[in-house]
């Protein structure tokens, strides 16, 4: 089959050395430049006999490549006025043809009048211009402007084909020597060059495009006009600029073209004089490497992206000024790639539509050797029509799985399943083998075929088991017969799975006998879960092949967008930006693991695309802040750049959160490091934002700071979920936290993360929980993730886990009381009384563990007054003020003041002597609206 | 330099003039050539009469009784001998063409002769 795939690669076979984000200096080429005529290509008024108008050349793979486009003042405004010949050219011959045919009538009038009336007499045929008198009896000199005005038509078809000559194409790349990288061959001087065989020296030129080359003009003239003795690659870019596909990529990029122009504009220096400007040794790279990235691309002409690509990776000016304004390597070389994968879709579409002609409409092969299949046919879907009348969406970067398929069925098997989660894209894997078929580009035995879906729905509808296996054998029957039939089915699990007494259908048995004949091809897809389940014991198993269709990478699925990106935006009427597919592809890989790549970040562009129609209107650039808007608002998730406010907020998050948590400056600071490097995105994606044990005895404020931070971070206390670890203490309780196998949807744990991915997971009173459930914390601590007891990976990188612990309080407190080190408090802590409680791998796996400070009788004053502003603000409600005195807080931290319990006593303390004291003061109608009702320890309280 | 620009243009024009039946013969007929090449090849392609010559003992639409196996090769017999025609055809068209380009010009010409020498 050899190189099947070539038609249709795409990106995916592109080298990945430009997938860094820094710029990389274009390796030099060795070139031999014309010494004698200075690269001019002539000499005084003749040409070059050293270069013989080769001007610079360099030799590579066989070959000798030269530039044969003289880039001198005199030689480019000379292609300018040629341009302008030609069109005064068509527009003299146009003149000369109309004149001729108008000198022609003019002259020959009288004499066709009297032709015609003779003619009529003598011939009995003819009329005017077609009498046949006039063409054979008359001599008249007029006649020879009506065969001069045909030569004029001759003159322009001649002008019209000579100035519209394709451009010669870059030479293919060949396949499967990705790897080989060739030496670079060193020209000594231009004898070396004449002794090429005539067919290996190549004008690279003449594989440029007619925009590549014009472009070059431009930058040129723009030289020229800066009075620059040199053409460098600034000229180049500025001219590249003023390209449509250029323009395009830029604003891609988010760029606007004319700043960047006035930007790079700005190192331009008008010189005095009148020197014509030479290309420098930078622009003579350029048009190399130009043509070197067409050759590694595949792309059949040199244009302007290449040029492009050329001209940033040979200048680090340029690049210096693209990285300011956020264009790395990646991002431009993904936007051209885009560029690319449009055009080849083009082509493709084009070529399918073409060679679909020669393709039968009624379901039967070429020598009409089928037999039509009217029975299937009830039951199916023909995709090889389907994929003819344009109804198929491209088949993007799996050219290696397509590939893959197809030297499977060379070796002989008969039926191949695929297996991949949803999403992966097996049913635009099959598109793309149909999409080969129609061109024919296909192993042999699946030439001249039609690929035919059979719709498990239908096949279903109506009948019982054997009733559906019955159906599926005279299927059988017609395909053997028929012998131009692939047969698609997907889900194939789907088919699989019931018995006679149970819903649903079990025809493995019968799949795999019809398999087995020989008369079938079967290409089907499935689940892994479905393969898994229905499959692998089964018979079918060993008759089919698998193919594992994994996740695409992140660089495929933008390679995807960008092939869909087209019809979006013509359904909703917005553009996408790069860096709006790129986020979409990076969120749904981060977020939404309830799917696949590339179908996740496919609907999430298409809803952003609905969104900012909704939003901003028509004609507009879908920015990566949109898709981050979309997504948070998805998954509460916060994706989109920080405002000012927000930055202000977090940088003072510690004073936030100590309006609610009174003291533990340790543990606050922690925090708010934690959540400050999450939101920054400092931090390892593949973890949780952050994890911390807490460790002091009740009442410290743990509970309530983990409260705090679900309040401050996470917009509310809602997206806290509390687990109560006390309530698992044996073993078997872990089916309540991940769920019962094979049950969905019943881990308290697991569906709560589930549903609320962004949240703050607080496990309350670790210590009392059993050992082994512990264990599945490690996992979930390393790598953010844990797998629920359907086998959902639920993902927890988005989660702030706390874990508090009573463990060691009563070593704490002796400690504090007897006015121990802090640290070494923490060392003992560490040594000896955690280990009692869990194991050192696991305390390990925490980022921090927090030792909680008893509160001082200050603290709990404190507190007092937080909790009291709660019992101000709902008097206020009610049109009533009320303050506390200083002597009636010292009283309340008298009252409420436990070492032992902190600041729990307080809240009973409160209840006692002044709420209830307030209740009965409302009840007897004491206090009316504006009246203002005091606590001050001494007098309790009262109205003033 | 803009007088040397001239002085070429003014060259290229008459070497253009000139150039055209050079080029008509030569480049000009080269690629009238190949696209005929291309047009009797998609046809060809098309009408297929080689692969029904190559199946004329293939029973069509998989009628493998004898008198399917009969009415085949007649069937298959008739159409590559209707195929074959309409290529033929076909071909013949586009040759003709090609000739036409090249016959044409030197009819023009000698028809303006003839019609200039009375």
């Amino acid at each position: 089959m050899g190189d099947i795939a070539n038609p249709f690669c795409f990106g995916s076979n592109r080298r990945v050395d430009h997938l860094t984000m820094d710029f990389q200096k274009n390796p030099n080429i060795p070139v031999l430049p014309c010494q004698t005529c200075q690269m001019t290509g002539a000499v005084g008024m003749k040409g070059c006999h050293t270069c013989k108008g080769y001007m610079v050349a360099r030799a590579a793979r066989d070959n000798v490549y030269f530039f044969g486009m003289a880039l001198t003042r005199h030689h480019l405004a000379l292609q300018r006025a040629r341009r302008g010949l030609y069109v005064f050219e068509m527009i003299g011959a146009l003149i000369f043809t109309g004149l001729a045919f108008l000198f022609f009538w003019w002259t020959t009038r009288p004499t066709l009048s009297m032709a015609t009336a003779i003619d009529g007499l003598q011939y009995s045929s003819g009329h005017g211009f077609f009498s046949s008198y006039f063409w054979i009896e008359v001599d008249h000199p007029g006649k020879a402007f009506f065969f001069l005005g045909l030569l004029g038509i001759c003159g322009l078809i001649y002008r019209y084909m000579r100035s519209h000559t394709a451009p010669a194409e870059v030479e293919m790349r060949p396949y499967r020597q990705d790897a080989v990288k060739e030496k670079e061959k060193v020209l000594g001087d231009w004898k070396q060059v004449k002794n090429f065989p005539h067919n290996s020296q190549i004008d690279i030129v003449k594989a440029y495009t007619s925009g590549a080359k014009l472009s070059i003009e431009r930058a040129y003239a723009l030289a020229d006009a800066q009075n620059s003795s040199q053409l460098q690659a600034e000229h180049v870019f500025v001219a590249l600029l003023e390209h449509m596909d250029v323009k395009g990529i830029f604003i891609r990029l988010g760029i606007p073209v004319k700043l960047l122009s006035a930007k790079i504009s700005e190192g331009f220096v008008a010189q005095k004089g009148n020197r014509a400007p030479l290309p420098n040794d930078d622009v003579i790279q350029i048009l190399f490497h130009a043509y070197e990235q067409a050759y590694d691309a595949r792309e059949p002409q040199v244009h302007v992206t290449e040029l492009l690509l050329a001209t940033v990776g040979q200048s680090s000016h340029i690049q210096g000024i693209l990285y300011d304004i956020e264009v790395d390597n990646e991002k431009l070389y993904g936007v051209v790639e885009w560029v690319r994968i449009r055009n080849k879709l083009r082509r493709q579409y084009h070529a399918t539509l073409r060679a679909g002609s020669h393709v039968s409409k009624h379901g039967i092969d070429k020598a009409m050797t089928a037999v039509a299949t009217p029975f299937l046919n009830h039951f199916s879907t023909d995709l090889t029509l389907a994929s003819m009348y344009g109804h198929h969406e491209p088949c993007v970067a799996r050219d290696k799985e397509i590939d893959e398929i197809f030297r499977i069925v060379e070796a002989g098997r008969q039926s191949i399943v695929l297996v991949g989660e949803h999403g992966v894209g097996k049913r635009s894997i099959i598109e793309g083998i149909v999409e080969r078929m129609i061109q024919d580009v296909v192993p042999k035995r699946m030439q001249d075929k039609r690929l035919v879906q059979i719709s498990t729905s239908a096949l279903l509808a109506g009948t019982t088991v054997s009733g559906a296996q019955e159906r599926l054998l005279h299927m059988a029957q017609e395909i053997a017969k028929a012998k131009n039939i692939i047969l698609c089915i997907h889900n194939i699990s789907d088919l699989m799975g019931g018995s006679a007494d149970a819903p649903g259908l079990d025809v493995a048995g019968t799949l795999s006998d019809l398999m087995r004949s020989g008369n079938i091809l079967v290409l089907a897809t499935s689940t892994v879960d479905g393969f898994n389940k229905h499959i692998s014991r089964s018979r079918l198993a060993s008759a089919m092949t698998r193919v594992n269709i994994k996740e695409m990478e992140t660089d495929q699925a933008i390679q995807v967008l960008q092939a869909k990106a087209g019809y979006i935006e013509y359904t909703h009427n917005v553009f996408f930006s790069y860096n709006s597919l790129a986020a979409a592809v990076e969120y749904a890989k981060r977020f939404f693991h309830d799917q696949c790549l590339p179908q996740s970040a496919i609907e999430i562009i298409s809803e952003v695309a609905s969104y900012t129609k909704n939003t901003r209107g028509e004609h507009v650039l879908v920015s990566q802040d949109d898709v981050a808007r979309v997504t948070g608002e998805k998954t509460g998730i916060p994706t989109t750049s920080l405002t000012e406010n927000e930055a202000d907020k977090l940088l003072h998050l510690e004073d936030e959160m100590h309006k609610r948590v009174v003291g533990q400056f340790e543990a606050v600071n922690s925090v708010a490091n934690a959540l400050r490097r999450a939101r920054m995105q400092v931090r390892s994606l593949d973890r949780p934002m952050a994890n911390f044990l807490f460790l002091g005895s009740t009442g410290v404020g743990k509970t309530e700071l983990a409260k705090t931070i679900a309040e401050v971070y996470f917009g509310g206390e809602e997206q806290m979920i509390r687990v109560d670890m006390s309530e698992y203490q044996n073993t078997d309780s872990i089916y309540r936290l991940i769920g019962q196998p094979g049950k969905q949807g019943t881990g308290l744990l697991t569906e709560a993360v589930r549903q609320k991915p962004f949240s703050l997971v607080l496990l309350d009173e670790l210590e009392k929980a059993h050992p082994r459930i512990l264990d599945i914390f490690l996992q979930v601590f390393d790598d953010g993730r844990l797998t629920d007891s359907v086998g959902r990976v639920i993902d927890f990188t988005n989660t702030i886990i706390i874990a508090t612990s009573n463990a060691g309080t009563a070593f704490i407190q002796s400690a504090i009381r007897e006015h121990k080190n802090m640290e070494d408090i923490r060392k003992t802590l560490f040594s000896q009384e955690l280990k009692q409680h869990f194991r050192p791998e696991f305390i390990n796996r925490f980022d921090g563990v927090v030792v909680f400070k008893p509160l001082l009788l200050d603290d709990i004053k404190h507190i007092a007054g937080i909790m009291l502003a709660r019992v101000e603000a709902e008097l206020d409600e009610k049109g009533m003020k009320f303050r506390v005195t200083e002597e009636g807080l010292s009283t309340l931290a008298q009252h409420g003041y436990d070492p032992e319990y902190g600041a729990r006593p307080m809240r009973r303390a409160i209840q006692d002597h002044v709420e209830n004291a307030i209740a009965e003061i409302l009840l007897r109608g004491e206090a009316s609206r504006g009246e203002t009702i005091v606590y001050d320890g001494e007098h309790g309280v009262y109205v003033e | 330099m803009w007088i040397l620009a001239i002085q070429r243009l003014c060259f290229e024009f008459i070497f253009d003039i000139l150039f055209f039946p050079f080029w008509w013969y030569s480049a000009g007929l080269l690629r009238v050539v190949i696209w005929a090449q291309q047009m009797i090849a998609r046809v060809n392609q098309q009408f297929a009469p080689g692969l029904w010559i190559k199946n004329l003992f293939v029973p069509m639409f998989g009628q493998t009784d004898r008198q399917g196996r009969l009415m085949s090769v007649f069937m298959r017999f008739a159409n590559f001998v209707g195929r074959s025609i309409a290529l033929f055809i076909w071909t013949v068209l586009v040759i003709g063409l090609v000739l036409l380009w090249v016959i044409l010009p030197i009819l023009f010409v000698l028809g303006a002769i003839d019609a200039l020498t009375i």
